[in-house]
């Protein structure tokens, strides 16, 4: 419709094209550094698996991985049932963590929302405290089961009703947060309460639950996770144009033409299903869900196309590190990965905020 | 060529009223239209109201199209919307947040084909003249810069109207005219533009009309030249100013004081 604007020049100037060249070096160093970060990955997931109270060397594992012959029977269960399943975990929750952090901070525009911002996990832990307390467990499936499957069931509810809510008032992402954090002291009561009246062995269990640990996992639950992150992840990468949009801000993006509302809806229902799931079969993992977004920021920038796989290694990573970090440490003690993770993340968390203090 | 008209908008925030029945006559394709008035007039508001951003009742009509009950991402593609606040922490360079607005257009199919992304954007990154900023964050530049690179991003689609709020208030007066030789290339290439001004000599010199807003009614609108007088100043603003224009056309305005409403309000 328009004249000189709406046909640019097929020619582009010296500097256009500059422009782009130099834009494409950097999307190919964007894309070496996800290489890196993937390699990373994996060598912690190897690293993971061969650390560990029983003495099985790096050899051993490589070699029972390739050969399961090779290993006898209980060194088999020690890598198959116990390590593999317990490290995969860890990749899976971190990736699923800190992808649900980053879209939470670009919906929310807050760098400070984490997956946790709005009660999905506090709701998790009242539904696993509410199994554990009242001992219920549903037909055909195990105890352990009814505490994951109502802690998913909790979330998913919470934030259900949290859409109830803020579709009350005009949804934005103020209210948002406001809702989300009413809903956290709710179920944080709720739960108190609860161990108030339940017995020392469950309230023990509870906290226990509350910490997080990856000696839950099996590989029934890393399946479940893997599917729900094989299937959310690439749907979250399918909205990283919108989500960037987004961050330039939102009367900007529906400017551009991004449906922000839709775009929300459908964010914080990616951003549930990944923590929900995490959170039953491992329990409250801090700090991953903030930390791994703010790294993959601080390493290959804004754009989503990239800060979105990015920050699901990184939390991979972290996550890993921290597996690794608890087993180290304190060896025999099967040490809750949370607190590590925690431990870890405090510091780093704080050093970023140090650094990154003039930015904003 | 479709024109831009406002017919009766009447918009209100929780139950108060800001525009109590706007009208804007057809505002040509290539024209620009500067709108004017004191703080809290409601100036914001009409463009959000033209962008879609709040429920508004009377009519917007884009030619022959009623736009008014478009959802703002409707209008992607037609109306282009810059907002007074520029975003802070956005951690892009200016040529990725052009590209990643083309994204978006492209989806819509408002965006150009034939062209690569990257290649639209660096043609408009050239045309405006922004080659040296283009690689550099945004949120490292100066005010005056950001405001190009928010101007680089509403072009993006090319829009039919563009809605620009305050783009000048933070820039000098080099930068100001700059500015708004740009907006005037823009507009030459049959862009409808509805720009926000406090600056009214810059605002008589730079646009084909102007409109005062005065609690969210247009009190005055016309040619430069004819709108601004020292009544409308008096009446809208409140302020006693000899209003004239020199021997090349260019409006003086020299401030005086209160007007003499405002000085009788006072002594009450
Ligand atoms: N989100 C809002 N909620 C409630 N009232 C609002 C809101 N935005 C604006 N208003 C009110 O609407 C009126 C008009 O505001 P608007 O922002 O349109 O003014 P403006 O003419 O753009 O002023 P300025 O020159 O200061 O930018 C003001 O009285 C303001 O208080
Ligand atoms: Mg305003």
């Amino acid at each position: 419709m328009n004249g000189h604007l709406a046909q640019p020049a097929r020619m582009l100037g010296e500097n256009g094209e500059r422009i782009v060249a130099s834009h494409r070096r950097l999307s190919v160093r964007r894309t070496v550094l996800l290489i890196c970060l993937l390699t990373a990955a994996v060598v912690l997931l190897f690293a993971d698996i061969i650390t560990g109270p029983s003495g099985l060397s790096a050899t051993d594992v490589l070699t029972g991985l390739i050969d399961p012959a090779s290993l006898d029977r209980i060194e088999a269960v020690i890598l198959y049932d116990v390590r593999l399943p317990a490290a995969l975990m860890a990749l899976l929750v971190g990736a699923a963590l800190a992808t649900a952090g980053v879209e939470m901070q670009t919906v929310l525009d807050n760098p400070l929302a984490s997956p946790f911002t709005l009660g999905v996990s506090s709701a998790a832990a009242l539904g696993a405290a509410v199994a554990i307390v009242t001992g219920a467990s549903i037909p055909f499936l195990g105890a352990g089961w009814f505490v994951s499957a109502n802690a998913f069931v909790f979330s998913i509810g919470s934030v259900a009703l949290l859409q109830i809510l803020t579709r009350l008032r005009d949804g934005g992402s103020e209210h948002l947060i406001l809702f989300g954090i009413a809903l956290v002291f709710s179920f944080n009561a709720a739960i108190s309460l609860l161990q108030f009246y339940a017995s020392a062995q469950s309230v023990q269990q509870v906290v226990f639950w509350m910490m997080g640990n990856l000696q839950r996992a099996d590989w029934t639950n890393v399946a479940v996770l893997a599917v729900v992150t094989a299937v959310v992840l690439p749907m979250s990468w399918m909205a990283s144009s919108q989500l960037t949009a987004l961050h330039l801000g939102e009367e900007r993006a529906m400017s551009f033409g991004v449906d922000v509302k839709r775009l929300r809806l459908m964010s914080l229902i990616r951003v549930s299903l990944l923590t929900a799931t995490a959170v039953a079969f491992v329990g409250t993992i801090g700090f991953i869900g903030l930390v791994g977004p703010h790294i993959a920021r601080m390493i290959i920038g804004e754009d989503h196309r990239f800060l979105i796989p990015a920050s699901a290694l990184s939390g991979g990573i972290l996550l890993l590190a921290a597996s690794i970090a608890a087993k180290l440490l304190v060896p025999d003690a099967n040490l809750p990965v949370g607190i590590v993770a925690a431990l870890v993340g405090v510091p780093v968390f704080v050093a970023l905020i140090l650094r990154q203090g003039t930015r904003r | 060529m479709s024109a831009l008209s406002l017919q009766d908008i009447h918009a209100s925030y929780a139950g108060k009223s800001v525009l109590d029945g706007v009208s804007l006559s057809e505002i040509a394709p290539g024209q620009i239209l500067a709108l004017t008035g004191p703080n809290a007039a409601g100036k914001s508001t009409v463009l959000k109201a033209i962008a879609g951003f709040l429920p508004v009742r009377g009519k917007i009509m884009l030619g022959t199209e009623d736009i008014t009950g478009l959802k703002p991402f409707q209008r992607a593609g037609k109306i282009s919307y810059m907002p007074q606040a520029l975003p802070r922490g956005v951690g892009l360079n200016v040529f990725e947040s052009v590209l990643s607005a083309l994204r978006i257009a492209s989806k819509y199919g408002t965006a150009v084909s034939g062209l690569s992304l990257e290649r639209q954007a660096a043609a408009l990154i050239e045309k405006l003249e922004l080659g040296e900023i283009a690689l550099s964050h945004i949120d490292t530049l100066s005010g005056g810069q950001k405001q190009m690179a928010a101007l680089a991003q509403a072009l993006v689609g090319n829009p039919s109207v563009l809605l620009l709020d305050e783009p000048t208030s933070a820039l000098d007066l080099r930068h100001q005219d700059e500015f708004m030789r740009v907006i005037r290339s823009v507009a030459s290439s049959g862009t409808i533009v509805v720009v926000i001004l406090h600056e009214l000599a810059l605002a008589a010199r730079m646009s084909d009309r102007i409109a005062v807003l005065s609690k969210g009614r247009i009190d005055a609108e016309g040619p430069p030249a004819e709108v601004l007088s020292r009544e409308v100043l008096a009446r809208v603003w409140g302020i006693d100013a000899e209003v004239t224009f020199n021997e090349r056309g260019s409006l003086m305005i020299d401030v005086l004081g209160p007007s003499r409403d405002m000085l009788r309000k006072e002594i009450r």
